[in-house]
């Protein structure tokens, strides 16, 4: 009997078990092909308030447990003895309908593979000397910018890694980036600074083009939210709503959206009259003005609106069949604290139209005695009014040796062909970039953030 | 229009051949399933392009291409590497799971891209061109990889290397 090597490698071969692997792939692979129709599928999904300051500001009111002190610039993580919620302080309750998120095993940054992404430098650490953004030419897209508190000024990280001082803390200007990194967005506003939502005297917005050397002027009426289509095309900003938090029968805001492919970009005022209750949630990449219902009692109602005739359509998405009742109790909880969902449970826009909407947990009791952390992610398609997937993110979990209460949490900061780039971080301190498989759990280092002198600023 | 139509039916005619691609590369059925996962996604994503083509041939190239990159980056995944077959002990070839064992172990001594080469030309019988088409390669390059692939497999299992010395015809 002879054999040859073909023979004995598929001898081997045989031991293969056909895998049942259709379904897994038509669901990763429906991902992929909704983040290729947009190209380079960067999306900073973070809802983007333009006041820097006033995140920091609201943050302590957003999670009962917030520490309000600065996290050392050399912490470093250490394995976490527990993932899981703290016993139970309140009434018993069922167990929720969604199957349990597996938790991650203790991630110690330094012990995670490291992969390289086009874009994302291997670190980040504050460059003291970074010299100032200048006017003349292209630096390339943001990445992120930061808050150097000790120094005094703002920073910039392009996506090339480079590093250049924006304002100073102390001119009253707030400084944040577009969705895809093209815009350096810069508030200026004699109290937005240190004043916050109550004492905003908002004056205009400052759209500089990292790309380019173009600055574009956008007036605003008071303190600005900003909207931004997931290919950085349309902003659409509306003030804030005062009395804080508006209640349902308050008036709708005012909204301008500014298409910036245009040559000579004019804001374009929105009548939202027609839409009493509704509150400005998001834009999408042909313009549609998403709307959602003030308060958090009706989460999965979107309205789509026409810019150009003020006309659309309310969509209801049953959340149920994707979120447990606990997990949206949290939800409701955060969007009624804030008055409007969209800084508890943001719409964030991807290339294709549809939205991602973070889940909360309480953990340790009910909304309101436990803490309430974001968990996972649901995929909205507002067009056919279903959640198409649900991405299942790391736990999050306390700190250990954490005598103030901070829990370490994971956010989509981009959707990629590869998996999700999760920012890895604390109440107040960015620890890394992370590429994340939901389907599998694998998640890998990208950017070790710890080198940055301060802070959360997007 | 529904852009998967087909595809159920391609995985299913093709999930034998592709899942024994996938346990050959990888040597594990774990692996071997999350291989295949991850190339039939790629497929996915591109299925209304494909499917009026070639799909096997791309899938094929998926496998190949996912398999490369994602043993760069799941390396650390990776159980230790067995210890090769002690050449000393008698190994009795005759024995189908003997031989299965000591292919495996051989197969594990490989590099990827040696293990790649190896499994496109001996198990796929493609050519060297085709070959360095699907791995993105020189055909000079598919050539020294073949025969580094070789000489490591015959010094990782010297009970196969009357085998493998002969390629085409040998005693079994």
């Amino acid at each position: 009997m002879t054999a040859t090597l073909k023979d004995l490698l598929t001898e081997y071969a045989e031991q293969a078990r056909p895998y049942e692997v259709r379904e897994q792939a038509l669901r990763r692979g429906r991902r992929r092909r909704r983040m290729r129709m947009a190209a380079p599928a960067v999306v900073a999904v973070l809802t983007i308030l333009v006041a820097g300051a006033t995140v920091v500001t609201l943050g302590p009111s957003l999670a009962p447990q917030a520490p309000t002190q600065p996290v050392g610039p050399s912490r470093s993580l250490g394995p976490s003895p527990s993932v899981g919620p703290s016993p139970s302080v309140g009434p018993s309750r069922p167990e929720p309908d969604w199957p349990p998120v597996p938790s991650l095993p203790s991630v110690v940054i330094d012990d995670l593979a490291r992969v390289s992404l086009p874009g994302y430098p291997a670190a980040i650490v504050t460059d003291p000397d970074a010299p100032p953004l200048p006017t003349d030419r292209s630096v390339g897209r943001g990445r992120l910018v930061y808050t150097n508190a000790a120094a005094g000024w703002y920073g910039l990280v392009t996506e090339s890694g480079a590093q250049y001082r924006l304002s100073s803390l102390s001119d009253s200007r707030s400084e944040v980036l577009s969705a895809g990194g093209r815009w350096l967005v810069s508030y200026v506003g004699a109290e937005l600074a240190r004043g916050g939502p109550a004492s905003g005297d908002g004056k205009h917005i400052q759209l500089r083009d990292l790309t380019g050397t173009a600055v574009i002027t956008v007036p605003v009426a008071g303190i600005p939210w900003l909207w931004w289509s997931a290919d950085d095309r349309w902003l659409l900003t509306t003030v804030m709503a005062v009395p804080s938090p508006p209640d349902p029968s308050h008036p709708p805001e005012s909204a301008t959206l500014v298409d910036l492919s245009k040559p000579v970009p004019v804001p374009q005022e929105i009548d939202l009259s027609r839409w009493p209750g509704f509150a400005p949630a998001a834009v999408r990449h042909d313009g549609t003005i998403v709307l959602r219902p003030v308060g958090g009692d009706r989460l999965g109602d979107v309205a789509l609106v026409d810019p150009a005739t003020g006309d659309g359509r309310t969509v209801s998405i049953d959340l149920a069949a994707a979120a447990t009742p606990d997990e949206l109790a949290a939800v409701a909880y955060w969007a009624g604290m804030d008055g409007l969902a969209r800084q508890a449970s943001p719409l964030d826009p991807l290339p294709d139209g549809s939205m991602l909407l973070r889940l909360w947990r309480s953990f340790g009791g009910p909304p309101g005695v436990g803490t309430v952390q974001p968990t996972d992610v649901l995929v909205l398609d507002l067009d056919a009014g279903v959640v198409r997937e649900r991405w299942r993110l790391p736990t999050p979990r306390p700190l250990p040796d954490n005598p103030r209460g901070d829990w370490e949490t994971w956010g989509v900061a981009a959707v990629l062909p590869d998996g999700l780039l999760l920012t890895h971080s604390s109440t107040q301190r960015r620890w890394a970039w992370e590429l994340y498989d939901p389907d599998t759990g694998d998640l890998f280092l990208v950017t070790d953030l710890r080198g940055l002198a301060s802070a959360k600023q997007d | 229009m529904d852009p998967y139509q087909g595809f159920d039916e391609f995985v299913t005619s093709h999930t034998t051949a592709l899942s024994r691609l996938a346990f050959l590369l990888t040597g594990d059925h774990h692996l071997a399933e999350d291989l295949l996962q991850a190339a039939l996604s790629q497929v996915v994503s591109r299925w209304p392009q494909v499917r009026d083509g070639n799909p096997a041939a791309y899938v094929r190239r998926c496998l190949i291409n996912e398999y490369l990159s994602w043993r760069r980056r799941r390396r650390y995944h990776e159980r230790p590497v067995e210890s090769p077959v002690d050449g000393a002990d008698p190994v009795d070839l005759a024995s189908t799971v003997v031989r299965r064992v000591v292919v495996g172990r051989a197969l594990a001594q490989l590099t990827p891209r040696q293990r790649a080469v190896l499994v496109l030309r001996f198990y796929e019988d493609l050519s060297e061109a085709e070959t360095a088409v699907i791995m993105g390669c020189s055909v000079g390059t598919v050539k020294s990889q073949t025969n580094h692939a070789l000489a490591r497999l015959r010094a990782a299992a010297p009970e196969l290397s009357e085998l493998i010395a002969g390629r085409t015809g040998v005693p079994r």
